[in-house]
């Protein structure tokens, strides 16, 4: 079963037909992005909105949740993009923008186990180079160190 | 020191005090004038006696032929008393007596059971006491009853007393809102009907006192309701084809991509629900269309 547009139309939730009639969808309307003045005629209805001639701001013309309903409503119908921009973000949108906590990023440890990597590293490190160390320390080492050389066994 | 020693005196050995709120009354405590107690202790131990009071606040009894000498001032003597040197009766604390009940057989001998401890239960109205007393028991042995002894003052009806059918005669009844004191047709004899309180029309005088002027607006005000007057009223009008096949367009899309029949059925729900707010706005702009 395919719709028509005339159709899918008249599916529209009066909710939605509502706030089109009064807020006409995106690209026939421009919205702005930020709070503005309530007499700029691209001012944002979902936004506080300032009124230059006592200077105070108006709230929200669309509360938080009432801007929700509607997006949340207008998204299952697939036409979210055409409201104004939200000040709010839902689904992936929200979760991928999402402000993480550094400890839920980075676990902090014990002491022991954040400086054990470098620890092991160090380790490996000493005992790779353990025969230059004891020869620094002792000169003669090296002539131990020679004869063991002498004495090593082959396979040929 | 032992008391047969000591020189008689004025004070009296105190007795301790029981706490107000752990404290019993003589049915509580299961003991009452009249009883039959066995002495535990002291001079009189082994000894059956009556009880004539029991203290509450002593937890102490008043037993018979329990006394101790002591010289009464003169203001506390009493009739026929001409010395100071008395016997008086002396509190037994309840821990030195031990209740006990007279036991007849067929042969008219006497015994007589000493109960270690009671138990109070099962409450009963005693008519000789007028008032509801539990029975008391043996503890261990619930066969063996020690029944209230009589009242040492029974109340007997003299020439003056009242009958008792006497007192339970009804002779007055409450008057209740359900009757009303006053037949309806006497009321306009006691009320005047033409009272000016009864009149339910207000004179000019009377509205202005009961209703508060209006404030005048101040020119602030009225500078912004002339300014409200001048704006044009809002008005809405209807979308174009061009946006409702825009819109159209871009529902179609998402919906011929749904197989969910139920997620279907949701939105043919969500799109069949009333808004009165759209029904206004509807109006508003058929009213300009006209």
């Amino acid at each position: 079963m395919s719709l028509a547009s005339k159709e899918a139309f008249s599916k529209l939730p009066q909710k939605l037909h509502n706030f089109f009639i009064k807020f006409p969808p995106r690209p026939f309307a421009e919205y702005s992005e930020k709070p503005s003045t309530i007499v700029d005629p691209k001012f944002n209805p979902f936004l506080p909105n300032k009124n230059p001639e006592t200077g105070k701001w108006h709230g929200a013309k669309y509360s938080l949740r009432r801007s929700s309903d509607l997006f949340k409503m207008a998204r299952k119908f697939g036409i979210q993009d055409l409201l104004p921009p939200m000040p709010k973000k839902f689904y992936e949108e929200k979760y991928n923008n999402k402000n993480w906590m550094r400890g839920v990023l980075t676990q902090k440890k014990q002491k022991w186990e954040r400086e054990l990597p470098e620890k092991l590293e160090a380790r490996e490190d000493a005992i790779a180079k353990m025969d230059d160390i004891i020869a620094a320390a002792r000169p003669r080492y090296k002539r131990q160190l020679e004869k063991k050389k002498k004495r090593e066994q082959t396979w040929f | 020191m032992n008391k047969r020693y000591t020189l008689p005196t004025f004070e009296t050995a105190q007795l301790p005090v029981v706490p107000a709120a752990t404290r019993k009354n003589n049915y509580e405590r299961g003991i009452a004038p009249g009883d039959l107690v066995y002495i535990t202790e002291g001079e009189k131990k082994g000894t059956v006696t009556s009880v004539f009071h029991y203290n509450p606040s002593n937890d102490a009894v008043l037993v018979a032929n329990v006394t101790e000498k002591r010289i009464t001032p003169k203001t506390t003597w009493v009739e026929n008393q001409n010395s100071h040197y008395v016997d008086y009766p002396s509190y037994l604390p309840m821990s030195k007596v031990k209740l006990a009940g007279k036991d007849k057989d067929d042969e008219g001998k006497v015994s007589y059971v000493v109960a270690d401890e009671i138990v109070l239960k099962d409450k009963y109205y005693d008519d000789r006491y007028k008032r509801w007393l539990p029975k008391r028991f043996v503890k261990h042995h619930s066969s063996i009853e020690i029944p209230w002894p009589n009242p040492p003052s029974a109340f007997e009806d003299d020439a003056l007393s009242t009958q008792e059918p006497t007192v339970f005669e009804k002779t007055y009844e409450l008057q209740t809102i359900a009757k009303a004191p006053v037949p309806k047709a006497a009321l306009n004899q006691l009320r005047n009907p033409y009272s000016k309180h009864k009149k339910r029309v207000l004179s000019e005088l009377q509205a202005r006192r009961l209703n508060s002027p209006e404030m005048p607006l101040s020119v602030e005000q009225k500078i912004y309701l002339a300014k409200q007057a001048s704006k044009p009223k809002k008005t809405y009008t209807n979308l174009s084809e061009e946006i409702k096949d825009f819109i159209g367009d871009k529902m179609a899309q998402h919906i011929n991509s749904i197989d969910n029949p139920a997620m279907l059925a949701h939105l043919e729900a969500l799109s069949r629900a009333k808004v009165p707010d759209f029904e206004k706005t509807i109006q508003n702009i058929e009213d300009e269309s006209k």
